[in-house]
């Protein structure tokens, strides 16, 4: 199985020119890397674990995992990041079979046949340039209404998924992707620093395959390198999923001026 | 900590079911909504800085300064100064 994990902050589309050229050429090059090795493995159904920022999840109902079963998933519109609202089809017969198989595991996730997509889905399969025959299954994880779910969780999630799909007879060939984070700020003060340091250890902690170190991670510490960190869950959820195996670094810029934040990209090509 | 009810207002006036009613007649909503009067009243005079302090999520009130006009710059501004203020406060 394929997997891989990105940034996917917006000034990414917004405003390309703002990064140095080299900065964008590293991000745009990781980006392409990332979905040739999904293209090149024949990947069927991608997987998403994703975040969003207030179009599905909200005070009034906020599932700490979502699962999308539609037959095809909208797009909300985001025309201030460049970004093309394109819809994209959806695996309801897996996406189903995964909500029962998590069921059996011990979880219940919640489910949704209207799911939308913003950019935190949308940046990355445009930037990965995904083909439309590329069938998404989304899974949002609730990183902005607190509670949370804890990171160690997220990873028994990520890993029953793996399970749930191994076990499965459709024949799809699945990619994970999480994407989200790593330290960012989103409507707070010093929205416009990351925390290099954080997001080094967190990804080396990840390269390592120190999964555990990684749920050790407090939530207090979390919310003091910025609220949109909580958006690791992700790549938790799929480091979970991928253990003991461990990715690529394929990006690591710890700042990139004009996008206010660093960009990593990993991959756990397949085996 | 975050304010549940006011956030959902935000919400649903920004990118939820409230946004044309909200448009056509604001007052309507607000007395229904449930606020309190506190909340109406920094809703109506879009004075982010006291929906900041009163528990608003950053990002939905980022949204709602966006709805009103607001540049990102000027928002930022406003929270940090009203963060900065609240502080002086509590310690003086």
């Amino acid at each position: 199985m394929l997997a891989a994990a990105t940034v996917h902050f917006p000034y990414m589309t917004a405003w390309p020119d703002r990064a140095p050229a080299k900065d964008r050429e590293a991000t745009m090059s990781g980006f392409a890397r990332l979905g040739r090795a999904f293209i090149d493995g024949g990947i069927d159904t991608v997987i998403a674990f994703t975040s969003e920022h207030i179009v599905n999840l909200q005070p009034r109902l906020a599932a700490p995992f979502l699962i999308g079963v539609g037959e095809s998933h909208k797009a909300f519109p985001e025309p201030h990041f460049n970004l093309e609202p394109v819809t994209r089809r959806g695996d309801p017969e897996l996406a189903y079979h995964l909500v029962n198989g998590l069921y059996d595991c011990g979880f219940d996730p919640a489910h949704s046949s209207e799911l939308l997509f913003d950019h935190g889905t949308v940046l990355p399969l445009a930037l990965m340039k995904l083909p439309a025959n590329v069938a998404i299954i989304p899974i949002i994880i609730n990183s902005i209404f607190q509670p949370l779910p804890p990171l160690e969780r997220c990873r028994a999630f990520g890993h029953a998924v793996k399970q749930v799909l191994a076990k499965s007879s459709f024949g799809r060939k699945i990619g994970f992707l999480a994407t989200g984070g790593i330290s960012h700020t989103v409507g707070a003060p010093d929205h416009e620093l990351n925390d290099p340091s954080f997001d080094k250890r967190f990804v080396g902690a990840i390269a390592r395959g120190d999964v555990d170190g990684i749920c050790r991670i407090s939530d207090k510490e979390i919310d003091t390198v910025g609220n949109g960190t909580h958006e690791i869950r992700n790549w938790v959820a799929v480091a979970g999923a991928m253990h003991p195996r461990r990715p690529t670094v394929v990006t690591e810029l710890p700042y990139v001026t004009g996008w206010n934040s660093g960009v990593h990209q990993l991959l756990w090509e397949a085996a | 900590m975050i304010s549940p009810t006011l956030t959902q207002f935000l919400i649903d006036v920004t990118r939820g079911h409230q946004v044309q009613a909200y448009t056509n007649d604001r007052e309507a909503v607000l007395k229904a909504s449930g606020l309190s009067d506190d909340h109406c009243a920094a809703i109506r005079k879009q004075d982010i800085g006291a929906l900041w302090l009163a528990g608003a999520h950053p990002m939905a009130l980022l949204y709602f300064a966006r709805a009103c006009g607001w540049t990102g710059e000027r928002y930022y501004e406003c929270i940090t100064n009203a963060g900065l203020s609240a502080k002086h406060s509590s310690n003086s």
